[in-house]
C-alpha cells in the first residue's frame, strides 16, 4: 500500500506573476549578508491524516534572490537532508524507501525537480514557495529519538548543473519509528552473523559445496529483504573461543534480536543443510531439535519442517523424538494418540501426484508402525 | 429392460453382479463357471488375442513378459506396459478385464451397459476417474462409482436384519480399507473411511517369497529368483503356501531353482512374524478411523470382514483381541462388494432416472437407504496471516472437510491481496494438509476481476458436493457480481475426449478377449 505515501507540490512558475526584478540589487554588489532578499529555505512540520492515520509531513519552502548567468535561464531545484545530531563534521545520511527520491546509487534521500525559467539575471522570489511536501514515513533515519536534521535547498542551471543559489536550514525532529537504520544494520549484522554460525554448525563447520550454496542463498535472501548491502566479519560481531561458545552466543542473540520469521527461516535452512550431507548422524538430529528449542520455536512447527526436509532415509537410525516429537516421559496412551495423528497425516499424503512425496509418505508409515510396535512391546514388558 | 449391474474391479480378482427381478443382487459366473475372475491379462503371441482370468494366470508362467497382473495398483499413474509395440495404459488393461466380465455376463443376460464400479474408499479423484475411463473403454456406461466397503455394507444391511455401529475391515489382494458406519434396518450411514493403497494379499505373498529366498540361499547357496519369469512362478507358489497356512500350521514346498531344488517348510508362526509389520499397519489405520468416527473399540457392535485376505487366522485373531469379540463371517468375503455395487446401481438409477427402473426392482430396494460422506477434504490455496510470524503465508485452506455427509455445501469469504488486482489464480485442492506442497491441486483457473479497486475485495467461495459425487465450485466477486464456476464430476470433467475414446475403443474392439 503506497497510497498517498508522498505528496509533491512543485510549481513551474510563471515569470510575470512571481519574479520581481529590483533596482536595489545593483547598488549593493557582493554584500549577501546584508541583502534583505538573500536566498533562504525553511521546513515546516505538518501533521496530516492519511487513510485515518496521523502522519508527519515536512513542507520545504524557499524564497529570495537567485542570480543567473543569463536572461531566461532554465533551472532545477533540489532538496537534500542530513542528520547532523552528532555534529556537522559527522553528518549521517537520511535514507528513503522511494526510488524516485534517491540518488542514482544508494538509498540516500535526494529530491530534484524542474524549477522553471527565471526571467531576469537578478530575480527575487518574494514569497515562500513550497518546493516539496514529504511524508516522513518514506524516510529512514540513522537512529530513533530526537534528531537534528539539516535541509539544503539548491537552485541549479539546467544543462550545466551550475549552482545558482543554495540555502540551509535545520529542524529538530523526533524519530518515533521502530528503529533507526544504524541500529537496524547493527542488529542485522548480529542476527546474520548468528545465523551464519548456526548454519555452519549444521554443516559440521565443514560445508560441502551444496551446503555452502544453501548458506549463501539463504544469507543473500535475508540481505535482499533488508535492502542493504552488508559485509560482515562474523568473528568480530560475535567473538568466541570455541564453536560451542559461538553457538551459545548466536542463540542468545537470535532470541533477543531476531523475529520469529527469521528464526523459522533459520531452522528450515539448518535442516536443509543437514539433509545435504547424508546420512545425518544421530547427534546432528538431536542438535537440530535442541536448536529449535533454544530458538524458542513451537515444537509442531519444527516437526513439520523436520519431516518435510529431512527424509527418513537420509537419517542414521532416525530418532522418534526428533521425527515425531515423542517425549519418552509421556504416558503410552498419549504417545499412541500422537502416532495415530501422524499416521492419519501421512496416510493422506500417499496419494500425492509427486512420486517423491509418495515414497516419503510410505517410508513414514512404515516408520510409524515400527515405532508403535516397539512402544507396545516395551509397555508390555 | 434396464439391467442394473455392479462390478468389483479388484487387484487380484474381479466379480460382476446383477439385480434380479425383485431387486436382489446375484453374482454372474464367467464362461469358465467361476463366480470371481482373476484380474490377470495375457496377450497372446500369435492371434493378437487377449486372455483374461484363469487362462491368463496359467499362461503367464510361459511368458511373463506378455502378462499383466495387479494393474489396479497402477491406476491413475503414468505406468505403462509395451506389448508388440503398443503402449498400454492401466485404464486400457483394466478395460480388458471389464470387457471379459461384460462379455461373459451378456451371454446369459443380453446387452449390459449401465454399471456401477467399486473402488477402494481411499482412491483419489484421479484413480476414480481412471476407473471410469476403463469402463467407458470397455463399452460400459458408468453411472456411478462406489467405495468397496460401502458396497459391502450396503449388501450386508440389505440382506441382514441388524442395527448398530459396524466396522468394515476390507483386506483384499492389493488394498486395505477400513470404514465405520451405522446401520439401522436397511439404512446405512457412513461415518468415515481410511485406506492403505499398498497393503494386501500380494504383499503377504512377497513376505513368503522372502522366506523362500532365505531358505533357498541356506540350502543351495544361490538366489532363487533371477528373472521376471521366476517371480511369476514363485508368486503363485507363495500364494499357495499362504492359503495353506490359513488352514494348517505349516506348508511344505519343493522349490525348483536354477541351482537345484530345495525342500522348504514354512510354519504359520514364521509367516505371522513376517507379516507382523503389515498387520500393524492395518491396526494403525483402525485407530485412525476410530479417531475420526470419535469412537473407541467398545462403541463398535460388529466387524464385517471383506476381501480374501481376511481368511488369514492372524487377521481375525488380532481383531478379536482388539475388540473383544470375533468378527462377522456372515457374508461371502469375495462376492459382497460386487453384490453391493449392483444395489448401488439400483439406488443411483432410482435417483437419476426412476422411470427406467423396473417395478419389481424398485420395490425390492424400497427401504434401502444410503447416506455417504465426502471421501477427501477439498480446499483452496490462499495467503492468510500467520499468527506466529505476523506475515502472510501461502496455505491450503480446507472448505469441504473429509467425512462430511453428502450432499453438502460450504461457503467462505476470501479477500484480494493487491491494489488493482485484475486476476485471481483460483486453485482447487484435495488433501488434508495445510502445507500446499502436500496437497493435490486438482484444478487451477484464472478468475478475471474488474480493475482499479483497492486490495481487500471480498470473494465468496462456495464448494458443494452432491450424492452423485459431483463437486461444484463457485467463486463470486461480491462487488461486481462476477462469477467463476468449476464443475467436477469424476468421469465427466476432463473425461477422455470422445474421439480419443472412440479411437481407443476401436483398437480394443479388434482384440478378442477370452
Ligand atoms: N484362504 C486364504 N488365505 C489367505 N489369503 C487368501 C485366501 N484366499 C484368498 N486370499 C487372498 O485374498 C486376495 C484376494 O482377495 P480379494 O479378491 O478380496 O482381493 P481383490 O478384490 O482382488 O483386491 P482389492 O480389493 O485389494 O483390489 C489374494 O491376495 C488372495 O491370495
Ligand atoms: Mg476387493
Amino acid at each position: 500500500m503506497n497510497t498517498a505515501a508522498i505528496i509533491i507540490l512543485t510549481a513551474i512558475m510563471t515569470a510575470s506573476l512571481i519574479w520581481v526584478i529590483p533596482r536595489l540589487r545593483s547598488l549593493l554588489p557582493g554584500l549577501k549578508g546584508l541583502d534583505p532578499y538573500h536566498f533562504e529555505n525553511r521546513v515546516e512540520l505538518l501533521g496530516k491524516s492519511i487513510d485515518g492515520a496521523e502522519i508527519d509531513v515536512l513542507a520545504v519552502g524557499m524564497r529570495g534572490r537567485i542570480t543567473t548567468p543569463c536572461d531566461s535561464c532554465d533551472t532545477n531545484v533540489s532538496v537534500e537532508i542530513m542528520d547532523i545530531t552528532e555534529g556537522l563534521l559527522e553528518p549521517l545520511r537520511v535514507l528513503c524507501t522511494q526510488s524516485n527520491m534517491r540518488r542514482a546509487e544508494g538509498m540516500e534521500f535526494f529530491f530534484q525537480t524542474h524549477n522553471g525559467i527565471i526571467p531576469g539575471r537578478d530575480a527575487i522570489l518574494p514569497q515562500w514557495r513550497t518546493v516539496l511536501e514529504l511524508s516522513c514515513d518514506v524516510l529512514r533515519f540513522p537512529k530513533r529519538g530526537q534528531r537534528l536534521l539539516q535541509f539544503t535547498t539548491r537552485i541549479s542551471q539546467v544543462g550545466t548543473g551550475r549552482e545558482l543559489a543554495v540555502a540551509k536550514t535545520t529542524l529538530n525532529y523526533f524519530v518515533a519509528a521502530a528503529e533507526g537504520y544504524l541500529d537496524f544494520e547493527k542488529r542485522m549484522e548480529q542476527i546474520l552473523a548468528g545465523g551464519y554460525i548456526l548454519a555452519h554448525q549444521a554443516a559440521g563447520n565443514q560445508p560441502n559445496p551444496e551446503q555452502q550454496k544453501l548458506i549463501e542463498n539463504w544469507l543473500n535472501g535475508c540481505v535482499n529483504h533488508a535492502a542493504a548491502n552488508l559485509t560482515i566479519d562474523v568473528h568480530k560481531v560475535i567473538p568466541s573461543e570455541t564453536p560451542e561458545q559461538a553457538v551459545d552466543k548466536a542463540c542468545e542473540i537470535l532470541i533477543q534480536r531476531a523475529d520469529t520469521n527469521y528464526r523459522f527461516g533459520l531452522i528450515e535452512v539448518c535442516v536443509k543443510i543437514a539433509a545435504a550431507a547424508q546420512p545425518v548422524s544421530r547427534p546432528l538430529q538431536d542438535w537440530l531439535k535442541n536448536l529449535s528449542e533454544r530458538l524458542e520455536l513451537p515444537a509442531d512447527r519444527f516437526q513439520a519442517i523436520y519431516q518435510k526436509y529431512l527424509p527418513l532415509d537420509a537419517q542414521e537410525n532416525p530418532d522418534p523424538a526428533c521425527v515425531l516429537g515423542i517425549d519418552p516421559t509421556l504416558p503410552v496412551e498419549e504417545t499412541l494418540k500422537r502416532l495415530t495423528e501422524e499416521y492419519r497425516k501421512w496416510n493422506s499424503r500417499v496419494n500425492h501426484p509427486d512420486a517423491k512425496v509418495r515414497q516419503q509418505a510410505d517410508k513414514m508409515l512404515s516408520y510409524l508402525t515400527e515405532v508403535r510396535s516397539c512402544l507396545l512391546a516395551q509397555s508390555k514388558a | 429392460m434396464t439391467k442394473l449391474v455392479g462390478i468389483d474391479l479388484g487387484t487380484t480378482f474381479s466379480a460382476i453382479a446383477i439385480l434380479n427381478s425383485i431387486g436382489r443382487p446375484e453374482i454372474i459366473p464367467n464362461s469358465e463357471g467361476e463366480r470371481i475372475t482373476a484380474s490377470a491379462v495375457y496377450f497372446d503371441e500369435d492371434e493378437g488375442g487377449v486372455r483374461v482370468g484363469i487362462e491368463a494366470i496359467n499362461s503367464r508362467q510361459i511368458n511373463s513378459e506378455r502378462a499383466v497382473r495387479f494393474v489396479k495398483r497402477h491406476m491413475g499413474t503414468d505406468w505403462t506396459k509395451v506389448i508388440d509395440n503398443h503402449t498400454w495404459t492401466p485404464q486400457e488393461i483394466s478395460s480388458l478385464i471389464l470387457k471379459k466380465l461384460k462379455q461373459d455376463a451378456e451371454k446369459e443376460h443380453g446387452a449390459i451397459t449401465d454399471v456401477v464400479i467399486s473402488v477402494p474408499a481411499h482412491f483419489d479423484e484421479t484413480r476414480r476417474k481412471a476407473t471410469m475411463d476403463a469402463g467407458t473403454l470397455a463399452g460400459l456406461n458408468v453411472i456411478g462409482i462406489v467405495n468397496e466397503p460401502v458396497a459391502a455394507a450396503l449388501f450386508y444391511a440389505a440382506s441382514h436384519d441388524i442395527s448398530g455401529r459396524v466396522l468394515v475391515y476390507d483386506l483384499g489382494g492389493g488394498t486395505f480399507d477400513v470404514t465405520i458406519l451405522d446401520i439401522k434396518g436397511k439404512s446405512t450411514k457412513i461415518l468415515c473411511s481410511q485406506g492403505d493403497h499398498a497393503l494386501g494379499g500380494i504383499d503377504f505373498d512377497h513376505k513368503i517369497i522372502e522366506l523362500f529366498e532365505q531358505e533357498y540361499q541356506n540350502q543351495c547357496g544361490a538366489r532363487l529368483i533371477q528373472s521376471d519369469q521366476d517371480m511369476a512362478k514363485f508368486e503363485d507358489e507363495a500364494e499357495d503356501v499362504k492359503k495353506t497356512l490359513s488352514r494348517r500350521n505349516s506348508a511344505k514346498k519343493v522349490l525348483y531353482g536354477a541351482s537345484g531344488s530345495a525342500r522348504v517348510e514354512i510354519t504359520r508362526e514364521q509367516f505371522e512374524k513376517a507379516i507382523e509389520s503389515l498387520i500393524a499397519r492395518t491396526e494403525m489405520l483402525i485407530d485412525v478411523a476410530l479417531d475420526e468416527a470419535k469412537s473407541s473399540p467398545k462403541d463398535i457392535n460388529k466387524i464385517l470382514l471383506v476381501g480374501g485376505s481376511t481368511r488369514i487366522p492372524m487377521v481375525q485373531q488380532r481383531l478379536t483381541d482388539k475388540f473383544g469379540f470375533a468378527p462377522e463371517a456372515a457374508v461371502n468375503v469375495d462376492e459382497c462388494v460386487a453384490l453391493g455395487a449392483s444395489i448401488h446401481a439400483g439406488l443411483t438409477m432410482l435417483r437419476e432416472k426412476p422411470e427406467s427402473v423396473p417395478q419389481g426392482i424398485a420395490g425390492g430396494l424400497r427401504d434401502v437407504k444410503l447416506k455417504d460422506v465426502c471421501n477427501h477434504s477439498y480446499g483452496t490455496i490462499c495467503a492468510p496471516l500467520d499468527e506466529q510470524t505476523g506475515r502472510h503465508v501461502v496455505r491450503n485452506t480446507i472448505l469441504l472437510k473429509k467425512n462430511t455427509p453428502l450432499p453438502c455445501s460450504t461457503t467462505q469469504t476470501f479477500y484480494t491481496m493487491a491494489e488493482n488486482q485484475t486476476e485471481l489464480q483460483v486453485m482447487i485442492t484435495q488433501g488434508e494438509d495445510e502445507d500446499p506442497d502436500f496437497v493435490n491441486k486438482i484444478a487451477t483457473e484464472i478468475f478475471e476481476l474488474p480493475g482499479g479497486r483497492p486490495a481487500g475485495r471480498p470473494i465468496r467461495v462456495e464448494y458443494s458436493y452432491d450424492a452423485n459425487q459431483r463437486m461444484h465450485c463457485e467463486f463470486e466477486d461480491q462487488e461486481s457480481g462476477r462469477k467463476l464456476e468449476v464443475e467436477f464430476c469424476i468421469g465427466k470433467d476432463g473425461e477422455l475426449s470422445q474421439s480419443h475414446v472412440n479411437q481407443q475403443a476401436e483398437t480394443l474392439q479388434k482384440m478378442k478377449v477370452q
